[in-house]
């Protein structure tokens, strides 16, 4: 349900009544001239103008109900016999309020409520189901506008989260290092971010990769990180042949990984391992990022729940509460994401 | 002049390696040694007393400002080193305090250098007190017999004046941490620390009761059995803490 309409909107839906009310006395004057009668303008725009707009000033009521039940999704026809009712309310109450209102712009004419009721009836009701048509079709069309925003905005978030300034600048550093002393590792590794940025820009905007080329971006990130860190960091990489082609969401891992090589060195000047397992689960698929830190209790810097909250409501996003993200902290930290088994 | 002797600090071997290149180019600089974790970096600065140090702020097991508050009262001259952390760059321009940018300029670190060089031994230099003093204290950093450890301000029950130094009483254990109290005091109040005496602060959740004394004085009475008696001077704020939390 997309947020509450602006004030625009109202302004817009009166212009509208009224261009309508205009229209109808248009067509009015149109048959007159047509049939060489006289154009009685002085009472034909103020009958026409009455009319639509006391159908008008029911559009806040279409609005509530378009929003409280929508026509719309699987069940779409559950709400139709209130919607039904409703127009037969809405009728009733339109001609209750138009007939004084008729009465005084044409004293002479001595219509009563029941005759303008018969006689406007499916006008009025038809004005009733095309109000909703039109209203469904402006909520459907400012709902996914407000959704195509979010999903740029989640697109740029994550692409700031592969890209942690933090680590490019370190990684930056490393290379003006090597470039004094080993000309062609500074390359190689020029090259592997050169890589990197390049492929977390080409998949913005891609939400599932298979799972071979998530770890190929992976193994670009590696790379650097174990120059960058040399003999005090080990990772291993474990996934099945037969799992390379399920579908993950893209750039999942490399955050997860990047909080576990921190979390995992954290506290220990020795070396830190960092494990990434992806196993089969019956209709699920696991990804497991494992470090040997200190478990989630010593954690200091809860870096680790940013990272982790992000991932959770994309997960969630995609895959609904099939999609899952559990912590467990025994002999350091696993990270466990669970999403459903798909072959791409 | 003598050389400065110099000490650098940095997790990871290739940016201690650039430093070193830079500090090797440059005259009057003698390198002390180099440490790959800010545990290590507490301990070197403390046993060899560099005149300089560079100090990577990012660290996986003590950030840079951590290994200071454990360094204590002898504080080298700082150049901090960091590749990108918008809260500690704002922390060095308010302090106007010397830092590298990731990757290192050469021409920067000559300059850094030089500045470094005019101020050091200057004795009225509080700059990185100044700092210090700012930074929220979540987790205390405690030396004893050459190890490194944290104790939260929660786990502390009361702290004692001790000349320059301040002694922390937690549970049966006391730590001897090489800050005056006055510098602690308004660090640990968000945390429910009040001053009781010229010379003790306490964490307010051990009091047990108060024991009215002479002159609007008290006898604080901690859960522990402790006793402390408050001065008048600072018996009112006690008071105040006291209804607050009522």
């Amino acid at each position: 349900m997309p947020s509450r309409p602006p004030r625009r909107l109202w302004l817009f839906g009166l212009a509208v009544w009224i261009v309508l009310g205009l229209m109808s006395a248009a067509q009015g004057a149109t048959w007159r001239i047509y049939a060489g009668r006289p154009v009685p303008w002085g009472s034909l725009v103020p009958n026409s103008l009455a009319d639509w707009l006391t159908c008008g000033m029911f559009t806040p009521a279409f609005y509530w109900m378009v929003r409280r039940f929508p026509i719309r999704g699987e069940r779409w026809w559950s709400y139709l016999p209130l919607h039904l009712a409703a127009s037969l309310v809405f009728v009733v109450l339109k001609v209750t309020a138009y007939t004084p209102l008729y009465q005084l712009l044409n004293p002479n004419e001595g219509r009563t409520w029941s005759m303008i009721l018969l006689g406007g009836f499916y006008a009025d009701l038809l004005a009733y189901w095309a109000s909703v048509g039109v209203i469904h079709a402006i909520e459907y069309y400012r709902e996914s506008r407000e959704r195509q925003l979010e999903a740029t905005q989640l697109a740029l978030e994550n692409l700031r989260a592969q890209l942690q300034p933090h680590f490019l600048f370190n990684t930056l550093q490393s290379i003006s290092t090597l470039i004094y002393r080993d000309q062609r590792a500074a390359d190689r590794m020029l090259t592997q971010l050169s890589d990197l940025l390049r492929l977390s820009l080409r998949n913005t905007g891609v939400q599932e990769v298979p799972l071979a080329e998530e770890l190929g971006f992976l193994e670009h990130y590696l790379a650097i990180m174990r120059v960058r860190f040399g003999d005090r960091l080990v990772i291993v990489v474990d996934a099945k042949p037969d799992l390379l082609n399920a579908l993950v969401p893209s750039l999942v891992l490399q955050p997860i990984v990047e909080n576990a090589i921190e979390h995992g060195m954290a506290d220990r000047p020795d070396i830190g391992h960092v494990s990434v397992r992806v196993t089969k689960d019956g209709p699920s698929l696991q990804l497991e990022v494992s470090d040997d830190g200190p478990g989630l209790g010593a954690s200091h810097k809860d870096g680790n729940g940013i990272g982790l909250a992000n991932t959770r409501e994309r997960l969630a996003r995609l895959y609904g509460p099939a999609g899952q993200v559990e912590t467990v902290s025994e002999n350091g930290l696993t990270v466990r994401l669970t999403i459903p088994l798909r072959h791409g | 002049m003598a050389d400065i002797r110099a000490l650098i600090v940095d997790d990871e071997a290739l940016a201690r390696e650039r430093v070193r290149t830079l500090l090797a180019e440059a005259p009057g600089v003698t390198l002390l040694g180099e440490c790959s974790g800010g545990r290590e970096a507490v301990e070197a600065i403390v046993e060899e007393r560099p005149d300089l140090v560079f100090l990577d702020v990012q660290m996986p097991d003590l950030d840079g400002f951590q290994v200071l508050e454990g360094v204590g009262d002898y504080l080298p001259a700082i150049v901090f080193v960091t590749a990108y952390d918008e809260y500690a760059l704002r922390a060095f321009e308010v302090h106007a305090l010397d830092y590298l940018l990731k990757p290192i300029e050469p021409e920067r670190f000559a300059r850094t250098l030089a500045r470094v060089r005019e101020t050091l031994g200057d004795k009225s230099d509080r700059r990185l007190e100044a700092l210090l003093d700012t930074l929220p204290l979540d987790r205390l950093v405690i030396r004893t017999r050459g190890k490194v450890s944290f104790l939260k301000p929660s786990e502390i029950d009361w702290i004692e004046a001790d000349g320059k130094h301040a002694k922390l009483h937690a549970g049966k254990e006391t730590h001897v941490v090489r800050q005056q109290l006055q510098r602690l005091e308004p660090r640990l109040a968000p945390h429910g620390f009040v001053r009781v005496h010229r010379s003790a602060i306490v964490n307010v959740d051990r009091i047990k009761e108060l024991e009215p004394w002479f002159h609007g004085e008290y006898v604080v009475i901690l859960k522990d059995g402790t006793k402390l008696t408050s001065s008048a001077a600072h018996s009112e704020a006690l008071h105040r803490i006291i209804d607050a939390s009522k």
